[in-house]
């Protein structure tokens, strides 16, 4: 318990350091908090239409004005953040998931499995983004499950490659050999032994994709593949609203703003996790 | 070296292979080349066959892939279903436009990437290093689609009233009747130039600070700084030389996603290049066309990949390829 | 200097960024400005036109070669015997004048027509457009190796005769009444000098080596534009213009940011109504709206469980608001469209769908009679099933999303639950519709002046055998649209027309919407464009527009 203690006060004072990443810490915090808790307070519904209010400007009513269809800009982008939010989390969690397997298994057992796997990830590679998400996005038409799917193809691959290199250069050192010669099985020897070695790439991993996982939805929404109406996410919100920027540019401020925010953050916060805990990447001045 | 780049060329082909299959299939279930036909009230059904029998539509998938294969190794990229013109011409033509906006970005991004990163390790922690950082991932933080609209809108518009002439055009390659000036492409160039390279800047100038932090920290650089070099010096001449290294290999492996990936780019300032074209196979069934951008596209992800392994070693001689 | 305020810097270059996209700088102020009147018309002057979609080709006959932006580009060089004016009637072109049964050049048995070319008529090269052109013409449609896009109409051709250089008669084996469409609505005469013995199928793609038109075609810079420049052996009145060049933008957003800083002159958009604003603000600009002939429309599929009763068809049809669709959404530059002929085809144009006004209470009753119950959740049920509905259109298509999503609302007011699932077009159109994977769904289609529907409409066109995508089928109405087709009398075929409205009213297969609008912007030195709301395009008379110095 001690040191656990110790190692987390000295990520925790490494990572105070990074003062952007502090202060974008606690910005995604108010940030998530404010996407779950304001739909519920806010007096109006995401899609509830009002056709004679339509275009109003930010005013006290709807600080953040309202759009096409005269429904609340605010209750939209709080509602449109939990799906962007919820789809950046998901797909990164889900796409290190997949990673991380492919990768261990491939790096740990080596030959025949690892070049399969390999060559399975050079292929995902090869194809070019735009045809995974143009393709896969006219087969399966966008609901947010699909949507955190065909991203998430795009995004597995390179955590495979970087887990399967920490795993190639560990499973020969001195302590897999004692485990292994202890008779641990395979999983647990990846589980207990390996895996906490790779922990840190994993997280800032994890973190950086959340950001990366955002903007690929505004760009498949763009491209006209992303979340259907009247479901708003922040991706869909700016590119329904990129054709009147002149006329309603707060249709474009609001949900623009907020996938900048998240991104730019989520991006510090993943520097300062990597500052903290990988210490010896870093020069302490 | 000869040995090993045969191995992984070969190694690629199999990769090759299969990814020809699944785009094939794929571009089976995503669009039908004669949709368009069937809301047109006069086409009727009897139409419709016809044009199918023509274009080898109402063959199996199998017979279909089996003749593109063969067509392709041989040579014979086939025909382009939309512009019936042979994919290879189109790949070749738009290849030209997307080169011209490749390297001015890839050219924007180095010159503007690579110092930022210098001087942010060699400054760490310092005033300029915290804007650097800042801006590099603000511009990375930009959806790409609205960014280029904004600059379109103030260095486009604005800018042009502000002036009273126009320094910067909003969109497409030229002005018509100055096809072949300079000047004229080059303000064409600028907005798109700018918008590509957002995303690069930031990766580029992080990796350049981290790559050239390590090195600055290397014993042989404390070795030159005792010797009593100027620090410019030792900065410019070790340092710099070294930490180029892990950043050139990761500019290499951008290469090809900035050749193929443009896409948005290319369609807010209708830019006519690969990425459009690939767009718009996709989106009208167009396989053969896809089929070819797609087996271009492969190439360049396996060229860059090994040219940035070979590099590597190259330049780093502890690395030796078995 | 020193000291060096991190998180306010931060916070201010935040908030300054957010000011730039938001691009605060002041809204275009119209400069009204007394333009004084100029002398005119003069010759001279190049024109820059800005649209959205390259063509694939520019063979119109052949598959690729259907599309709106083909049309626009070669309507000022290819000539048909009739064109099409923007009121929906047929003029001469090539022809000297319309045939018509009074002076004998229609007969009805057998059925024939007889065209007299215009004898000073000729291509470019200064060849005469003879009979024989219109025969090679006929002649090339019908060749099996060319990829043409469709035979309809030609294949009841049994013979052209050509009895003099200029005269054509054209015989039929069966009376067939929208005859006018023929060598006139989307095809041309075609050279036969330049084209015989070439191959069809590549030829006249990338450029067309011939004109008979004011305009000629000079070059294609492949995804950037295309450039016409005058024809100088016109055989009549000679363009104004010296040069016109298409550039082809695909941004919308793009298209109207070259239009105000003047990097195009022109600019033919898509129908998005929000558009119309931000161009009228632009100064010195004309801008001109039509109604279009294109209609949009809410589609049943006549065979899904719930709607093949009528009465919930019918149910839908009230529970939605159309008039507020027009007023609002569209921002009262449409008109609810109640019929699938529209208003403009004056002749035949009944308000058949009027019967349907919005009317909730009415809705609700007619699902009760069909035996639909209300469940706790205000969703009818029948039989244990949810009355739930999918509605799919293509997908990223701002205007047809906000009506979803209107009518989403609407219908749930009256108890129908409605479910949004989209996809792009050529999925929707290439894959969905055809296989009836679909439940309400919204497209357009496009009305040429004459007003046959028999593909779409008649029972026996249910795909695979037609493009009857409702799956509606009507044995009374079948039988008249196929009557229609082969009554040339015109007062009979108005009234089966009408009757065909009247009858598919009631059965509903599905609701019209409104016609889409069709608008263009342009430099007010610019002079002579006529919006043309058929889909001929602006570009019909282009050689009648000058420029001012």
């Amino acid at each position: 318990m001690g040191k656990e203690y110790t190692l987390w006060s000295m990520f925790w004072r490494r990572f105070r350091h990074h003062r952007l990443a502090l202060v974008s810490l606690f910005i995604l915090i108010f940030l998530s908090l404010s996407v779950i808790i304001l739909p519920f307070v806010l007096p109006y519904d995401y899609a509830e239409i009002n056709l004679k209010e339509r275009f109003q400007p930010p005013s006290l009513s709807h600080p953040f004005g309202t759009d096409d269809l005269g429904r609340d800009q605010l209750v939209r982008v709080m509602y449109g953040g939990r799906i962007s939010l919820a789809v950046g989390l998901i797909v990164a969690l889900f796409s290190t998931l997949v990673g991380v397997v492919i990768g261990a298994i491939a790096g740990y057992f080596g030959g025949i499995l690892d070049n399969i796997l390999m060559r399975l990830t050079d292929f995902a590679l090869i194809i070019p983004a735009l045809v995974i998400l143009m393709v896969a996005g006219s087969i399966v038409a966008g609901g947010v499950l699909e949507i955190i799917l065909i991203i998430s193809l795009l995004m597995w691959m390179y955590v495979a490659r970087l887990i399967r290199g920490v795993f190639l250069s560990l499973k020969a050192k001195e302590f897999v050999e004692a485990a292994r010669a202890c008779g641990a099985s395979h999983f647990r020897i990846i589980v207990k032994h390996l895996l906490p070695n790779a922990v840190a790439p994993i997280i800032v991993n994890i973190t950086l994709a959340v950001g990366y996982a955002i903007l690929i939805e505004s760009a498949l929404s763009f491209l006209g593949f992303g979340i259907q109406p009247p479901i708003p996410s922040w991706g869909n919100m700016l590119q329904r609203a990129q054709h009147t920027m002149i006329l309603y540019p707060w249709l474009t401020w609001f949900p623009g703003a907020m996938i900048v925010l998240t991104v730019l953050t989520v991006n510090f916060l993943g520097d300062g996790l990597r500052d903290a805990l990988e210490p010896t990447k870093v020069v302490e001045v | 070296m000869f040995a090993y780049t045969v191995r992984r060329l070969l190694h690629s082909i199999p990769v090759l292979i299969l990814a020809s299959l699944v785009v094939f299939i794929l571009m089976q279930y995503a669009g039908d080349p004669l949709a368009r036909l069937r809301l047109n009230p006069h086409v009727t059904p009897q139409d419709i066959e016809r044009l199918e029998k023509e274009m080898g539509l109402d063959k199996p998938l199998w017979a279909r892939y089996a003749r593109w294969s063969g067509d392709f190794v041989r040579g014979d990229w086939g025909e382009s279903m939309s512009h019936h013109r042979p994919v290879l011409e189109l790949i070749v033509e738009r290849m030209k436009n997307t080169l011209q906006l490749m390297s001015a970005a890839l050219l924007f991004t180095f010159i503007l990437a690579i110092p930022i990163g210098i001087y942010s390790a060699v400054r760490q922690y310092s005033k300029f290093d915290y804007a650097a950082t800042f801006f590099s991932f603000l511009g990375f933080s930009m959806p790409i689609f609205w960014f280029g609209l904004i600059l379109q809108m103030i260095l486009g518009y604005y800018l042009t009233r502000a002036l009273g002439f126009q320094l910067f055009y909003t969109a497409s390659m030229y002005s018509v009747g100055k096809e072949y000036d300079l000047i004229n492409r080059l303000q064409h160039l600028a907005l798109p130039t700018i918008t590509l390279s957002l995303a690069y800047i930031a990766g580029w100038s992080r990796y350049q600070r981290s790559s050239m932090l390590e090195v600055i920290r290397a014993d042989y650089l404390r070795t030159a700084h005792a010797k009593g070099l100027s620090e410019s010096k030792v900065i410019l001449k070790h340092a710099l030389r070294n930490a180029l290294i892990p950043v050139i290999t990761v500019i290499m492996l951008d290469m090809p996603a900035l050749f193929g990936g443009a896409v948005i780019t290319e369609y807010i300032f209708a830019w006519p290049g690969i990425g459009r074209l690939l767009h718009y196979g996709i989106l009208n069934g167009d396989y053969f066309l896809v089929m070819g951008i797609v087996m271009v596209s492969a190439f360049l992800v396996i060229f860059f990949n090994l040219l940035a392994d070979i590099l590597y070693g190259f330049l780093d001689p502890r690395i030796a390829y078995k | 200097m020193r000291k060096f305020k991190f998180i306010p810097f931060l916070f201010l270059t935040f908030v300054l960024a957010v000011a730039m996209i938001a691009g605060c700088a002041p809204k275009d102020k119209e400069v009204v400005k007394e333009k004084p009147k100029v002398e005119g018309p003069i010759k001279g002057g190049s024109l820059v036109i800005g649209y959205d979609q390259e063509p694939d080709i520019l063979n119109p006959f052949i598959e690729g070669g259907d599309m709106m932006a083909t049309a626009v580009v070669i309507r000022p060089v290819l000539q048909g015997l009739l064109e099409i004016k923007p009121d929906l009637t047929y003029g001469p072109q090539l022809a000297e004048k319309v045939p018509s049964f009074e002076d004998g050049t229609v007969t009805e048995n057998p059925f024939t027509v007889t065209y007299k070319i215009k004898d000073e008529a000729n291509w470019s090269d200064k060849t005469p457009i003879t009979s024989e052109d219109v025969k090679f013409t006929w002649e090339t449609i019908m060749n099996e190796d060319w990829k043409i896009i469709t035979q309809t109409g030609y294949d009841k051709i049994e013979k052209i005769e050509t009895p003099d250089d200029k005269t054509v008669k054209i015989v039929f084996t069966e009376p067939y009444a929208p005859w006018k469409d023929l060598f006139s609505g989307s095809y041309f005469i075609l050279p036969k000098h330049a084209l015989e013995g070439k191959d069809f199928n590549a030829v006249m793609n990338q450029e067309i080596p011939f004109s008979a038109g004011p305009f000629k075609f000079k070059e294609w810079r492949a995804g950037d534009s295309i450039t016409l420049v005058r024809n100088e052996n016109y055989w009549g009145e000679h363009a104004y213009l010296d040069s016109v060049t298409f550039k082809y933008i695909p941004e919308t957003t793009t298209q109207l940011a070259q239009f105000k800083t003047g990097e195009v002159d022109f600019v033919y958009p898509p129908p998005d109504v929000d558009l119309l604003e931000q161009l009228e603000a632009v100064p010195n600009t004309v801008v001109s709206i039509e109604a279009g002939t294109v209609w949009e429309h809410i589609a049943f599929n006549n065979t899904n469980e719930h709607l093949k009763d009528v009465r919930v068809r019918q149910a839908v049809a009230h529970g939605i608001d159309r008039g507020v669709i027009a007023e609002d959404v569209m921002k009262g530059q449409v008109n609810p469209l109640h019929s699938f002929v529209v208003p403009e085809q004056k002749a035949y144009y009944v308000p058949a769908w009027e019967i349907y006004g919005h009317d909730a209470e009415k809705a609700e009753s007619l699902l009760k009679e069909a035996g639909y119950t209300k469940g706790a959740d205000g969703i009818y049920t029948k039989a244990g099933e949810k009355l739930k509905l999918t509605f799919n259109t293509t997908a990223g298509n701002v205007a047809r999303e906000r009506i979803q999503q209107i009518v989403q609302s609407d219908l749930k007011k009256i108890g129908i639950e409605v479910e949004i699932k989209n996809t792009e077009a050529n999925t929707y159109f290439g894959t969905w519709l055809p296989n009836g994977e679909y439940q309400i769904g919204q497209w357009a289609w496009l009305a040429t002046p004459d007003p046959t529907y028999t593909t779409l409409f008649a029972g026996d066109q249910i795909p695979p055998d037609g493009q009857n995508y409702y799956c509606y089928e009507n044995d009374e109405v079948t039988k008249i649209w196929h009557d229609q087709d082969v009554t040339i009398d015109e007062p009979e075929r108005v009234k089966l027309i009408k009757e065909a409205q009247n009858l598919m009213a009631k059965d509903c297969p599905f609701i019209p919407l409104y016609q889409r609008l069709e608008f263009i912007a342009y430099t007010d030195k610019l002079h002579g464009p006529v919006n043309n709301p058929t889909l001929q395009g602006p570009t019909w008379n282009m050689g009648e527009w000058w420029l001012e110095k």
